[in-house]
């Protein structure tokens, strides 16, 4: 007991210390309490509202969110356990590393513990996308108890995907039966797909494919059944197989983390690395220099997997970067490593499919002439793009010493940073609207939907460029990361107004006097380049009173 | 009949993926030894002390501190470790840190102990400041203060004296002094030769995880048949590709 009693104290006396910290730091004190207010003004509407939804799911609505919940929990799950076959994704603090660890305390407990101590931190790291979430559930006619099945659903997931993935990296790299778990996970996922797609009765070019997640052999299939029997019952109600499924997911959960506890012997080294990164990552963050990082670790296996599959190239760059134009080396070289050239990435295929699939889809339903389905598509780009703030490759280079000691103006600095990025995003763009177009064009032959393609395409392209632009603006007039976070809402807010007003104004004018929707695009799209080149600028100007401190905090 | 050496290495290797980071190295030290652990940098000094302390599994070999197994509780009883860049508890303060290695170690009365090192550091003034709020040097003073008031019989300290100040290294040198006449083995990695020279009774050159040299100062000189030679020219003779 003197081993638990030791972590047990240090831990209280750390959490102590934190909560004192917050107490002498008025800066924090704001940001936690605007934060909670952000949570109450979420929830507090969502609740009150509750019994009169906004618009009521139809079952057909309903199957459809819970296909693809049931893709993304499985897509997840499937990448975190087969990553674990190799390399663990379960950390420590460097502190426990260069303290704890050669200290005479066993290391079972010091894991045991550890495990303990993650459940709190995965609940709220797998309940906060829930959390959020929380208002449109209740508008999509969920009432509390529903409500809650999709956080048991979200919890079971962050609280079975650790100690199961920690479990299967044990077993086969520990234990030596890599190719047993490997074949089980395999035939697991074979299973899965089969009971899906034989549920759908092989009918994969409809939407009726998306129905066969209900399949008996995917619900009653452990762990993943049990979650997405959860997020099922919110919308359908739960019936006595899903309160068993709660019980089996515990008990799961329970045994799991036995388990390793049992299993896991001379473990120090396989947490070591993934340790030392994630704490150059909290220093870098501590620093100012790194955007924050909110993910749980079945997300970091995730990217590491995928880090893993697709870095490994050698880079020959033979052109020459004068000047300010060096920023364009690194990401020449960062997108020739990790794509298929500095131009094309390794995600442009699923624009051209994400394309196809939306011209299908049109030619199916939509009507000759109707250009809402791409107008949508774009509008959800420009969405994700305007929720991308504060990170992107600018963002990076601000938080090192580079771009203050290279010879060159900001404008040019920023400009050669932004370039590359502006380019390869308005080329995905392009893929996704010129292969709905093609595909659409190929059926009609019309050629009026090329003018909407290419129109969007630039016309998101210019608003990732000026969003760019924003955040320079933001960084260089809120140098410090704490800051930034104080007024991350109003930098949203600012962010909307100075996209919004000036492409209302140009568009607006267009409109009135072409009563043309080509033009008003022309308009639009001017606008942004014309207020992009303006902020930076702006941003030009104030950087040149910065000193380099202001970023290292 | 009571084993003379504190620490036994058999025969270890240790490789990542491919690459063989220490090579079936086989040495002992015997207790009160202190050993100065030399390399030029990507030699194996590191690897080798995390694999002693129980950070890292050695792909083959045995290492034994007290004669138990390297990893069991009774040999991390006796063995304390400072590591290379000094990485603490951020949320904890000076103090808190020595009662936390002090609770672990189970070590009764540390209380004047720990005052006595962290006056001898300079950090008695930032006792009750955390650790975050340290400058590197501070923390590395603390990291060393957290590995003495173990009470170890056997430190492994990994590059202890990067980012003191030159009175700290002193102080460093003197406690070193100390603790050699207090018994204690100690095993020092360190690229700064100057300062251990007369420290080492011992000094292991290491070459791309092997072994190139292993003796006292005196005695790696006469192997070179440079009476005179000081510990830099000892090594950079010993270190010279062929």
């Amino acid at each position: 007991m003197h081993d638990y009693a030791v972590l047990l104290r240090y831990d209280a006396l750390k959490l102590k210390n934190y909560v004192l910290e917050i107490r002498r730091n008025p800066k924090k004190i704001a940001l936690y309490l605007l934060f909670i207010a952000w949570i109450v003004m979420i929830m507090f509407p969502a609740i009150k509202q509750n019994g009169r939804p906004a618009f009521a799911v139809t079952a057909d609505t309903a199957h459809i969110v819970l296909a693809v919940y049931a893709l993304f929990i499985s897509s997840l799950m499937f990448v975190s356990f087969f990553s674990s076959l190799k390399t663990l994704s379960y950390s420590f603090q460097m502190g426990d590393v260069n303290l704890l660890f050669p200290s005479p305390l066993e290391p079972n407990r010091i894991l045991l513990w550890s495990l303990i101590k993650k459940i709190p931190s995965d609940m709220v790291k797998t309940c906060f996308p829930a959390l959020i979430l929380t208002p449109t559930m209740f508008n999509m006619g969920l009432d509390i108890e529903g409500v809650m099945l999709v956080y048991l659903s979200l919890l079971s997931f962050g609280l079975l995907s650790t100690p199961v993935s920690f479990l299967i990296f044990l077993v086969s790299a520990r234990y030596h039966k890599e190719r047993w778990v490997r074949g089980i996970l395999l035939i697991s996922a074979v299973w899965l797909l089969s009971c899906w797609l034989a549920y759908a009765r092989w009918d994969i070019f409809s939407l009726n494919v998306l129905l066969g997640y209900q399949a008996p052999g995917i619900l009653n299939f452990p762990l993943f059944g049990w979650i997405v029997q959860f997020a099922r019952a919110a919308f359908f109600g739960a019936t006595p197989v899903v309160y068993t499924a709660v019980f089996l997911a515990a008990l799961t959960a329970l045994a799991a983390n036995l388990l390793v506890f049992t299993l896991a012997r001379d473990y120090y080294e396989d947490v070591i690395e993934l340790a030392e990164r994630l704490e150059t990552l909290r220093a870098a963050k501590r620093g100012g220099k790194m955007r924050g990082s909110f993910a749980p670790f079945q997300f970091n296996s995730a990217k590491t997997f995928w880090t893993r599959l697709i870095n490994r190239k050698r880079v020959t760059v033979e052109r020459r970067f004068p000047g300010s134009w060096a920023f364009m080396f690194n990401q020449v070289v960062k997108y020739r490593r990790t794509g298929i050239n500095e131009y094309v990435g390794y995600l442009a295929p699923l624009f051209v499919i994400a394309g196809l699939a939306a011209g299908f889809i049109f030619l199916r339903s939509g009507q000759p002439g109707d250009n809402r389905l791409i107008y949508t598509l774009n509008g959800i780009l420009a969405y994700l793009l305007f929720f991308r703030s504060f990170s992107g490759p600018l963002s990076e280079e601000l938080a090192l010493p580079y771009i203050y000691t290279l010879p060159g103006t900001f404008f040019r600095k920023a400009l050669a940073i932004n370039i590359l990025p502006t380019l390869r995003l308005c080329i995905n763009v392009f893929l996704l609207n010129l292969s709905y177009a093609l595909l659409v064009y190929a059926h009609t032959k019309d050629a009026v939907i090329f003018m909407p393609a290419v129109l969007l395409s630039l016309l998101l392209a210019s608003f990732y460029f000026e969003q760019s632009n924003i955040i320079a603006l933001a960084h260089v007039l809120l140098p410090s990361s704490i800051d930034r976070k104080f007024f991350y809402p109003l930098i949203l807010f600012v962010e909307l107004l100075l996209v919004g007003i000036p492409a209302l104004m140009a568009g607006g004018l267009a409109a009135w006097l072409t009563h043309s929707e080509w033009f008003v695009e022309i308009a639009v799209l001017t606008a942004n380049m014309a207020m992009a080149i303006l902020l930076l600028l702006l941003s030009n100007k104030i950087f040149y009173y910065l000193e380099m401190r202001d970023f290292i905090e | 009949m009571e084993n003379e050496y504190i620490l036994e290495i058999q025969h270890l290797t240790k490789k990542f993926s491919k690459k063989t980071a220490v090579d079936d190295l086989h040495f002992s030290l015997r207790k009160g030894e202190t050993v100065g652990l030399l390399g030029p940098n990507g030699a194996g000094k590191s690897t080798l002390i995390k694999c002693i302390v129980g950070l890292l599994r050695p792909t083959s070999g045995n290492i034994f501190i007290a004669g138990n197994p390297r990893g069991s509780r009774k040999a991390r009883q006796v063995t304390a470790y400072i590591p290379e860049v000094p990485q603490l508890y951020n949320m904890l303060t000076v103090w808190e840190h020595l009662r936390f290695i002090t609770d672990a170690y189970e070590i009764a009365r540390w209380e004047e102990r720990a005052e006595q090192l962290l006056r001898l550091f300079e950090i008695w003034e930032q006792r009750d400041e955390f650790v975050k709020a340290l400058s590197k040097g501070m923390r590395q003073k603390l990291s060393l203060c957290c590995g003495i008031i173990s009470g170890a019989r056997i430190l492994f300290f990994d590059e202890p004296m990067v980012g003191l100040d030159p009175r700290a290294i002193k102080n460093f040198k003197d406690l070193i002094q100390e603790l050699k006449e207090g018994g204690r083995t100690l095993f020092i990695s360190t690229h700064l030769l100057d300062p251990i020279e007369n420290i080492c009774s011992r000094i292991i050159v290491l070459k791309k995880g092997k072994i190139i040299a292993d003796g006292s100062l005196e005695e790696l000189r006469s192997r070179l048949g440079e009476e005179n030679a000081s510990l830099e020219e000892v090594f950079l003779e010993v270190t010279a590709d062929a």
